[in-house]
């Protein structure tokens, strides 16, 4: 119990410190200054109620259950979530790029007010690469060994351009290389993906991503196959080039305090659901789900050196396995009897910040008496 | 000063000779004897590179440079420091996994007195993938049998009880003896994985990234299993990673590497909160937090930084540093690179990289420096520690 109470201390402590820094500098520069703070008015993308479902299986195996997104223009949305939450599978699904074995059993995603999922193939493809594109995790893997740098970078700019010149090619490619800070770019140009350390090659990732200057990039965890110092630098990249161009980014990872660096709002997600989505200062500072205090707890701060580290019960429930209405309710230390008969409604606690628990608000109820 | 000299200076100073400059400080990390479990002196390990025919001609290069360290009983040792610096080729030298020079002794004696066998019973390891460490057609119960088996201890009855201890140690019921793998999930086979290694009551557990691989919550379960481990027994760890938050958390002593040296060693607050290597700051400095943002890191980064700057450039002057004044502690020029090509061998291995580096450092290699006055345990190799 100390430990929480240590935790919690530590946090709105660092809270304190941040507010101090003026609310305007934190704020995008003057470019696009106005554009997160409309960003509810006018989601650039909007994820509702989608649900995908495991082929050949029962229709109650879901492996995102009614997850709602909304992704503001010019936001950097993070999504976090132990493995297997369906993180990775819900922008899959906004990629068109999921498996064989899974589909779209209903719910929309609307990219500027259109359905992507009842696009035809031929609209989807004028979208993808260009206005919407992806970063992995691993760079080396979704870089093609045999094509030079150069080539690959301008790959999706000959796709979505029509009568582009070859040296206009050039020049946007030179421009995005030298926007993700890679050196001697002749040399990189010329170069093949196994001639650059990992995070120069994540950084050519990104300057692929961004050379037809998408309005939205995906980002499934891609830093965590980098060294600790490779990654802080790749952050600042992705949230200097996001503020720069008023690009959204959806970050994707496992690492809270990842998401802490660099988002502005963060949704999290639960055996397929959304079951907590805030501004990042409050969700830190104070989480409402169960599932997102229990892992925030779980974190090893140095603050925490030699005390036990809290765990969480029991384990993520499989994809096929029988779930309660509320899939949380296992291992949740408040659940109750409603917890096991029906599933919560998301409840909205204040502006931005919803949470999918039948607990919600109570708490405070309970620590006042 | 000759340079072989220098060495052993620093061989002396972390492994045998700490005890003799210091009879005191041990016991500020211990409380009591310090024979030690582990007994690295002065390993060097390097590979062939085979080369590419005609291309390129076969060639030597060397991974670890004249590390030496030791852990003390009951001590929880972090190794950290970025890929490619030696880690993991540390380990695997430790385990006998890799060809190495100098000598490395568990309770005092050697793999090749020891014998396999009993050198097995005495270090374990635990690796980063579990489901890569576990035969997928064996049992739990066998997994963890096997061990036993292999060394005979035990009859059948006893095998089959010891298990079912283990498997109540690490959290599991009895049922899990007849599952497999596969049915487990991956924070469930780290268990299994620890409850092989512990199986034999081993002096040391050498741990290579454990716990990377797993999802922030399992990794916690895991990291209070080894924190129990150690409470129990009467062992030593080292415990490898890449996560300075989690070694920190776990671990009494750290040693920072890089490039297949040990730059800096210290007791886990020193380096957490006092470091002085250039190296460690880096390292720490690169750690996502809770406490900043990116933007509110940037604007405070530069008055952190010329305070930061103010100091080292009074260090700077005292060692005749030049660049000091341009230094600049942002994250990483350049990347880091095992072989420092174009670089004489006399100079510091971090001075590509490093932002303080002065000419000093390249004709000769860093001493060995006691960090701060009054933690003689604390030890870094470089000129700034004065």
């Amino acid at each position: 119990m100390s430990t929480i109470a240590e935790n919690t201390a530590f946090r709105s402590h660092s809270s304190a410190a941040r507010q101090s820094v003026p609310a305007a500098d934190r704020k995008i520069p003057a470019e696009n200054g106005g554009k997160t703070e409309k960003a509810e008015q006018a989601p650039i993308l909007r994820i509702q109620n989608l649900t995908v479902g495991l082929r050949g299986a029962d229709s109650s195996h879901l492996v995102t259950d009614h997850v709602s997104i909304d992704v503001g223009a010019g936001e950097i949305l993070g999504i976090v979530g132990e493995s297997g939450c369906g993180k990775t599978v819900t922008n899959l699904a906004v990629m068109d790029l999921l498996p064989q074995s899974l589909y779209v059993s209903s719910g929309s995603i609307l990219f500027r007010g259109k359905d992507l999922l009842q696009m035809s193939t031929k609209e989807r493809q004028q979208i993808y690469g260009n206005d919407i594109s992806m970063i992995y995790q691993e760079p080396l893997t979704s870089l093609n060994p045999l094509q030079k740098i150069g080539r690959q970078v301008g790959e999706s700019l000959r796709l979505h351009e029509r009568n582009i010149s070859k040296e206009e090619i050039a020049v946007r490619v030179r421009r995005s290389l030298e926007e993700v800070g890679l050196p001697d770019i002749d040399r990189i140009m010329d170069a093949y993906p196994h001639q650059l350390s990992g995070g120069q090659r994540q950084r050519v990732m990104i300057a692929m991503a961004t050379v037809c200057r998408p309005d939205l990039m995906i980002a499934d965890e891609p830093t965590t196959a980098l060294d600790v110092t490779v990654q802080a630098q790749v952050l600042r990249l992705l949230h200097h080039i996001s503020r720069r161009h008023g690009m959204s980014v959806i970050f994707i990872s496992h690492d809270l305090a990842v998401i802490r660096q660099i988002c502005d709002r963060v949704v999290v997600m639960y055996a397929g659901q959304a079951v907590e989505s805030a501004p990042v200062e409050e969700l830190l500072c104070t989480p409402e789900h169960p599932y997102t205090k229990a892992l925030l707890r779980s974190i090893p701060l140095p603050s925490s050196k030699g005390a036990d580290l809290p765990v969480i019960p029991g384990h993520v429930p499989a994809v096929n396995e029988k779930r309660d209405p509320c899939p949380f309710a296992p291992r949740c230390p408040v659940a109750s009897a409603l917890c096991r008969e029906k599933a919560p409604a998301p409840v909205l606690l204040s502006e931005g910040h919803e949470v999918l628990c039948h607990m919600a608000g109570r708490g405070k109820e309970a620590a006042d008496d | 000063m000759t340079e072989t000299s220098e060495n052993n200076a620093f061989s002396k100073g972390t492994s045998v000779g700490l005890n003799r400059q210091s009879p005191a400080a041990p016991s500020d990390l211990q409380g009591g004897d310090t024979d030690s479990i582990l007994e690295v002196s002065h390993v060097s390990s390097s590979y062939r590179d085979g080369g590419l025919g005609i291309v390129s001609r076969p060639q030597s290069v060397q991974i670890l440079h004249d590390v030496s360290f030791r852990i003390r009983k009951g001590e929880f040792f972090g190794l950290v420091g970025e890929s490619g610096c030696g880690k993991s080729t540390l380990c695997n030298s430790i385990l006998g996994l890799q060809p190495f020079s100098g000598t490395i002794r568990v309770n005092g004696t050697s793999r090749k007195e020891l014998g396999r066998k009993d050198f097995s019973e005495a270090v374990q390891a635990v690796f980063q993938d579990p489901m890569s460490a576990l035969d997928p057609r064996k049992t739990i119960g066998y997994t963890l049998r096997e061990p036993l088996i292999a060394h005979r201890i035990g009859t059948a009855q006893e095998q089959h009880a010891a298990v079912l201890e283990m498997l109540s140690r690490i959290g599991l019921d009895a049922s899990y003896e007849n599952r497999y793998p596969g049915e487990l999930s991956g924070g469930q086979r780290q268990r299994i994985c620890i409850g092989a290694a512990l199986m034999l009551h081993p002096s040391l557990i050498i741990a290579d990234e454990a716990v990377s691989a797993l999802d922030v919550s399992v990794g916690a379960q895991i990291l209070n299993l080894f924190r129990d481990t150690g409470r129990n027994e009467n062992f030593a760890m080292l415990f490898i990673s890449h996560n300075l938050n989690v070694v920190y958390y776990l671990c009494s002593r750290i040693a920072v590497m890089y490039s297949g040296r040990i730059v800096e060693i210290g007791s886990a607050d020193d380096i957490y909160y006092h470091s002085v290597h250039p190296y460690t700051r880096l390292l720490l400095s690169a750690i996502p937090g809770f406490e900043d943002g990116i933007e509110e890191e940037e604007a405070k980064e530069a008055g952190a930084e010329r305070q930061t700057q103010a100091e080292l450039h009074k260090a700077g002057e005292a060692a005749g540093t030049d660049r000091a004044e341009k230094a600049e502690l942002s994250i990483g020029k350049g990347a880091a690179k095992g072989g420092l090509s174009g670089q004489p061998h006399t100079a510091c291995c971090f001075y590509a990289r490093c932002p303080y580096a002065a000419e000093k450092c390249l004709c000769e290699p860093p001493q060995i420096n006691v960090a701060h006055e009054g933690t003689p345990e604390h030890l870094v190799s470089c000129i700034l520690a004065k």
